[in-house]
């Protein structure tokens, strides 16, 4: 009884979704593009160069093992490394050019040598950075522990494969080890670093419940070696350390020939990571600056869709003939679209006055740099934003399918611009076009005054781009704005 | 007050507009009338300058109109085909952002405002948002917006359509006073009986062309008849009987039409002379109708078609 009229409903419904070409294009290729970005961000194309994080290093030490460092730093193919001065590496940092400055202070490798074998305590090692790249710091952490302990245990012990030796014992394996005349090594420094290292597997003396809760504890601290001594590339062998190859654990030839024990003290962690923030506040500053980033991700967004759906207006006054009349009007196309141009604007100084001012009220950030650049930098991202409106009025021929297609735009560039996932997940060539998307210079602008103190000189670059892209939208809709009526 | 001379305008390969000149002078309310796609709109938007035309020249009050802002469009107000309202506002508000575009100062934008609104009967609903409005409303506050700046041509494109008779005789009554107040008016419309009503003259376009311009009187005057008999027979009519009604005067034209005789007659005093004359003949009237020639008829006879195709 009442399929007929279901079906009849059903039916007309896809017909009018079938219809409308550009709902089909958002439903299937949206989905498509954002969901193939994504799996490319995340390795699923797996030819593309991995993505490299920007760090600066500052070697003060200028001894073999920061020089090793450095060099090992510099080979890593997931970091690209620039040696700078103190002040022009933590500019960088503040500027937003590199995700962090590791400062290698002087006599560093000489006390890391020591402390390696628990002579001294470990040097301090600052980390400079900026919070909202939170997720970057800690790969770079991850991925320099390693090629620190390699430096230092390359010099201080001819290898870790040596140091490793040291460890080996003679003893026949049993729930009960022992070391160097079969006492129980109870020594938790060299435990943990062959914990750190990953082959506590290997060392059948520790307690596997010990093992795992040292590496464990480990890991929490450098989430990214983790990652590293998980993936297949870390097998139970190590990498090459130089003059000494490495061995592998537990082989015969390892028990076969065990070296002496040149110490007894066991190992320790070589230095000390010490996280130095670029911003003013301690923690509470951090939690400011997340929350300030998060606050400026999604005004980004939000305003880039206000702008569209101004322009996208356009095009509805246009088909309800409100331009036509008031085209009849003896005003200048320059003052028409210049119009459009400032209301827009205004709405997104609006969106982006409302918005700050709320997140400030309830999570507390301030702006901590000039507020003359954050004026400017408003004014610059809605003149960008307001633009591009106006391009999407040019270049449409419809509302609906103009509004289909600017959001998919602008989802793409907030994506491709670093809102919603960090941009150095991107692969290296996704990175490489990361400048030219506006939200880029938008996000960043708006972190450098909340959270880096940025001055109105240090905010420049910034605004450039964005009133560079702005001035790129108006020219685009000059020359495709359609002026004449359709037949 | 307005001229156009050889007009023409092309879509890609297609002339829409091939050749059109007419006037309007100064007070006259001149009618464009033409079928769908005859040319009227493209001739309307060129007037305007909202599109570029491909040949002849354009005159407002004796010359061209340069550019966007030559301060000569404030002498045009152009009702469009579409309702040029925005719906979210009121029409107050609506009139006020219409006015402001054309450089009025605030005082003399709110009396212009009240007067466009009495215009129209619409004072009493200034401050509702449009969206409230009926379709009629709509269409009268559509006019009262091109009024305000006190334009000397008013051009409306097919500003009833879509509107009940009770709307269509208030925009009606609007435009008779625009009419006593000296506007010249082009008004395009597909309605003979508005055409007839309002018009002093007509210019009807066909094909991008002018097929016929004057005033409605010439133009009926120029067909041969001013009167149609049409009349049903039993038995059917037979073709003997039509040479010797043709020879009857006044007269014009005789022949057979779906089954009936129709004639087109200078007087319809002749009718009761040609029924008798059908009797005689051996045919039976069973029904009878007369029409008077309109601009119905002329369109008809210029064009081959109905003004509504």
């Amino acid at each position: 009884m009442i399929t007929r009229p279901l079906l009849a409903v059903v039916a007309k419904d896809l017909q009018v979704f079938f219809s409308d070409r550009h709902s089909v294009v958002l439903a299937f290729v949206a989905p498509i593009v954002l969901a193939s970005l994504m799996a490319t961000v995340f390795g699923g194309a797996g030819t593309s160069k991995p993505s490299r994080i920007e760090i600066c290093l500052v070697d003060e030490d200028e001894s073999v093992i920061s020089r090793a460092i450095v060099d090992a730093a510099s080979a890593e193919s997931r970091l690209r490394v620039r040696l700078e001065p103190r002040e022009a590496a933590l500019a960088r940092v503040r500027l937003g050019e590199s995700t962090t400055t590791v400062i290698i202070p002087e006599g560093f490798g000489e006390r890391a040598a020591d402390a390696l074998l628990g002579d001294d305590d470990p040097p301090e090692l600052p980390f400079h950075f900026d919070p909202t790249h939170q997720a970057e710091v800690r790969m770079v952490q991850g991925l320099l522990t390693r090629l620190i302990l390699e430096s230092v245990a390359a010099d201080s012990l001819g290898g870790v494969g040596d140091l490793l030796g040291e460890f080996e014992t003679d003893a026949p394996r049993s729930g009960s080890a022992t070391v160097a005349g079969g006492a129980r090594a109870a020594d938790p420094a060299r435990d943990e670093f062959l914990a750190l290292v990953g082959f506590d597997d290997a060392i059948e003396e520790q307690d596997d419940a010990d093992a795992r809760a040292d590496r464990a504890e480990f890991t929490r601290v450098f989430p990214g070696l983790a990652d590293l001594l998980d993936s297949p590339e870390s097998p139970a062998t190590l990498p090459d350390l130089g003059p000494n190859p490495p061995r592998e654990l537990g082989s015969s030839a390892a028990r076969a020939a065990p070296k002496p024990r040149a110490k007894s003290r066991g190992v320790s962690m070589p230095y000390a990571p010490r996280d130095v923030s670029i911003l003013v506040g301690g923690t509470a500053g951090e939690h400011q600056a997340l929350a300030a980033h998060a606050f400026a991700g999604m005004i980004v967004q939000f305003v880039l869709f206000s702008a569209v759906e101004w322009g996208v207006n356009l095009l509805i006054e246009r088909r309800r003939g409100i331009w036509k009349r008031m085209r009849l009007a003896p005003v200048s196309r320059f003052t028409m679209l210049g119009g459009k141009v400032v209301g827009s604007m205004m709405i997104s100084c609006l969106i982006i006055t409302g918005v700050f001012g709320a997140g400030a009220l309830i999570f507390g950030y301030r702006v901590n740099g000039s507020f003359a650049a954050l004026v400017a930098l408003a004014l610059a991202f809605s003149w960008t934003a307001a633009n591009l409106g106006l391009l999407v009025a040019a270049l449409g021929r419809s509302p609906q399918g103009a509004r289909s297609v600017s959001v998919l735009c602008v989802l793409l560039m907030v994506m491709l611009g670093g809102g919603w996932i960090p941009s150095f997940l991107f692969p290296e060539w996704l990175q490489t076009v990361n400048p030219a998307i506006p939200t880029r210079w938008a996000v960043d602008g708006f972190d450098g005054v909340f959270s880096r103190g940025f001055s109105f000189g240090e905010a420049r670059p910034a605004l450039l781009a964005l009133f560079g892209f702005g001035a790129a939208f108006a020219g685009a809709t000059a020359l495709t704005f359609r002026w004449e009526e359709p037949s | 007050m307005l001229e156009v001379r050889g007009l023409v305008k092309r879509y890609g390969g297609v002339k829409a507009v091939d050749g059109v000149s007419f006037r309007v002078e100064a007070g006259e309310v001149v009618g464009l009338l033409g079928p769908n796609g005859a040319g009227k709109t493209s001739t309307v938007s060129s007037i305007c300058g909202l599109t570029r035309i491909d040949g002849g020249e354009i005159l407002i009050d004796g010359r061209p109109v340069r550019g966007d802002a030559d301060p000569r469009k404030r002498l045009l107000g152009l009702v469009p085909q579409e309702l040029a309202l925005i719906e979210e506002l009121s029409a107050e508000r609506n009139l006020r952002f219409f006015g402001s575009l054309q450089g009025m100062s605030k005082p003399a934008l709110s009396e212009a405002i009240e007067r466009s609104l009495e215009l129209v009967g619409l004072s009493a609903r200034a401050g509702d948002v449009v969206r409230t409005f009926s379709g009629g409303m709509k269409r009268r506050l559509n006019i009262a917006s091109a009024l305000l700046h006190d334009p000397r041509l008013v051009i409306l494109d097919e500003p009833t359509v879509g509107v009940d008779p009770q709307s269509r005789n208030a925009i009606f009554e609007g435009l008779e006073k625009l009419r006593a107040l000296g506007k010249s008016l082009l008004y395009t419309t597909h309605y003979m009986e508005e055409a007839e009503r309002l018009c002093d003259r007509v210019v009807i376009v066909d094909h991008g062309r002018v097929a016929a311009d004057g005033d409605l009187h010439e133009l009926i005057g120029s067909l041969p008849a001013r009167n149609r008999l049409t009349v049903g027979l039993e038995p059917p009519p037979q073709p003997r009987w039509i040479e010797p009604l043709r020879k009857v005067g006044g007269v014009t034209s005789a022949h057979f039409d779906d089954g009936r005789l129709r004639l087109d007659l200078e007087d319809l005093a002749i009718v009761p002379g040609l029924l008798a004359a059908i009797g005689e003949a051996g045919g039976s009237v069973k029904s009878l109708a007369t029409e008077r020639m309109d601009l119905q008829t002329v369109f008809l006879e210029l064009t081959g078609k109905d003004l509504r195709d």
